[in-house]
């Protein structure tokens, strides 16, 4: 945490390992290959909630400047399959745009590769990377939403709710594929009344019809990267939550998940066929 | 909790004097010298010893996030602009053996030159290892050359985050073979003092983090839940960290547990029941 406060930057070649496969607590929606890669570790925000908190020593992020080697991976998996790729998920790529230009490259190299199909998860409200890439539907833009109260109280330093939606409307004006993401969805006394009128906003401002799909999923983390938030951060209300462990993983417990899921998924069910809303089953 | 380390008796003096730290006569192996709120260590010198001593004192004493590790000593100044007892904050630590570096986050501001040092198993003179000497070998210019630090840093970074690392070292010679007394070594270091233990006072503050403890008559509570809901050491872990989130959302929770501990069932006769109660009682405080 206090590293976050006073941040540093380090670059470095990444080697070895530069593709992952899934993990099983992200959503894969509807991918049989499903890998991850990190381009960049760590991120600019710092959202109390995050499991990089959990996964790495250091809150500093490192950007690895050889991105060509990671291609060059992708390549080669490219010639035994398709590839569905997140490539911003240890970190946000669109947020440091500006200074890294990494979504451009990303999406770029996504042109040249009609078998290749990359996700970036953003929470950012950078709109100007747009006018200078070319749309395409296999580089599919995922906004994480979290209603105001969450993004406020937990996500340190985001743009706020309005300004990322803001951001998305222009986006799909624009003709790039969005996904919303509404994961991780947090527990607080007064959930209902906050993901109810966050939805509402949501789908109010941005047609449903112009969403490529939805994602939903309750917090959930390992239970080893939970001990170590846990540790971080004594004094955070979402992380203190008496979570379960079901299999190595900490989540809401299966009755509150599926109260929470079940909630969320009716109120965005109306406004999106069910065929394009993937959620993260406890 | 703040920890320090030196390699020498003459190293640590100012530092006993000043926080008027007893040595603990229990402590057989390495001398130890303590007050409330600090832990020293005499380690010896060299990297084994040091990382073997902060070893040593970290596993009997376990830091907290809130705590801060401080190996302070003297070195040798690979720059001859550099005066007698200019003390340096280390950045970089490399271990000659292994040729292997190590980085303390520098991550409060501080009134110290910073430097690299590198932890050589010899004594360094000018005879000997007149590569080092004004930047030779590549090296910085602001070099300096212990015994301890990378030993020190390792063994303190199982217990400790980077952060949570402070390297100090004040020059007391040039690594040509002058005479360095223990007389000198004292007042090499007294001299810095009051720069090192206000800086450090300070810092900590900053470090402290807000642990969500237990006050007394809320120990009690859980106490007589354990003992009335018959629970298993896992069941104890459960229940701390329900409330542990109760006080976070809510405030105390002594009200309401006593409340429920008033039931004519208490204390369960079985751990059966008590597990029964537990779930009841878990549902209703989350």
């Amino acid at each position: 945490m206090l590293q976050k406060q006073s941040p540093s930057l380090i670059l470095a070649k990444k080697q070895n390992n530069l593709l992952y496969e899934g993990a099983p607590v992200c959503q894969n929606f509807g991918n049989k290959h499903f890998y991850y890669t990190s381009s960049v570790m760590n991120c600019v925000y710092d959202c109390e909630y995050c499991y990089l908190q959990g996964m790495y020593p250091s809150g500093y992020q490192v950007i690895f400047v050889n991105l060509e080697d990671i291609f060059q991976e992708v390549e080669l998996l490219l010639e035994k399959h398709p590839v569905y790729l997140c490539v911003s998920y240890d970190t946000d790529l669109l947020a440091m745009e500006n200074v890294l230009g990494y979504v451009k490259e990303w999406s770029e190299f996504t042109l040249k590769h009609p078998d290749l199909t990359i996700e970036i998860r953003t929470k950012s409200a950078n709109r100007s990377p747009f006018n200078k890439l070319i749309p395409n539907e296999n580089t599919i833009f995922a906004w994480t939403l979290s209603p105001q109260g969450i993004a406020e109280g937990f996500e340190h330093n985001t743009p706020s709710f309005m300004q990322r939606l803001s951001c998305i409307q222009e986006v799909i004006q624009k003709g790039f594929p969005v996904r919303l993401c509404f994961d991780p969805v947090i527990y607080t006394e007064h959930w209902k009344k906050l993901y109810c009128e966050m939805i509402e906003t949501t789908f109010f401002m941005i047609p449903g019809s112009r969403i490529k799909d939805v994602s939903i999923g309750v917090f959930r983390v390992s239970r080893d990267y939970m001990k170590q938030m846990r540790k971080q951060r004594p004094d955070s209300l979402i992380i203190q939550y008496p979570f379960e462990n079901e299999n190595g993983v900490f989540h809401y417990g299966q009755k509150r998940s599926k109260e929470m899921i079940n909630f969320i998924y009716e109120k965005i069910n109306r406004i999106i066929p069910e065929y394009r809303i993937f959620v993260w089953e406890v | 909790m703040i920890y320090i380390s030196t390699a020498l008796y003459c190293e640590a003096q100012p530092f006993i004097r000043h926080y008027n730290l007893k040595k603990d006569m229990i402590e057989s192996k390495f001398q130890i010298f303590r007050n409330d709120s600090i832990l020293l260590i005499i380690t010896k010198t060299g990297s084994m010893n040091a990382a073997i001593g902060v070893t040593y004192l970290c596993t009997g004493h376990i830091p907290g996030p809130s705590d801060l590790f401080i190996n302070i000593g003297i070195c040798a100044g690979m720059n001859n602009d550099i005066s007698v007892g200019t003390l340096f904050l280390c950045n970089k630590i490399t271990e000659q053996v292994t040729n292997r570096s190590y980085y303390p986050d520098v991550l409060f501001a501080h009134p110290f030159l910073e430097g690299s040092i590198i932890s050589s198993p010899n004594i360094i003179n000018n005879k000997r290892e007149e590569k080092y000497v004004n930047g030779k070998a590549g090296m910085d210019k602001e070099c300096l050359i212990d015994m301890e630090a990378a030993g020190a840093y390792q063994g303190a970074s199982i217990f400790f985050q980077p952060h949570q690392l402070i390297f100090l070292k004040v020059v007391s010679d040039y690594g040509t073979g002058e005479k360095v007394t223990p007389e000198k070594v004292t007042d090499l270091i007294g001299s810095n003092i009051e720069k090192i233990t206000s800086w450090l006072e300070q810092i900590h503050r900053n470090c402290l983090v807000n642990q969500i403890s237990f006050l007394e008559e809320e120990e009690e509570c859980i106490r007589k839940v354990i003992v009335n809901l018959q629970c298993s050491v896992s069941m104890e872990h459960q229940l701390r960290q329900i409330l542990r989130y109760y006080k976070l959302a809510h405030g105390s929770f002594c009200e309401r547990l006593n409340q429920y501990m008033n039931n004519p069932d208490m204390p369960c006769k079985t751990k059966t029941e008590g597990k029964k109660y537990f779930e009841q009682l878990k549902s209703k405080l989350i």
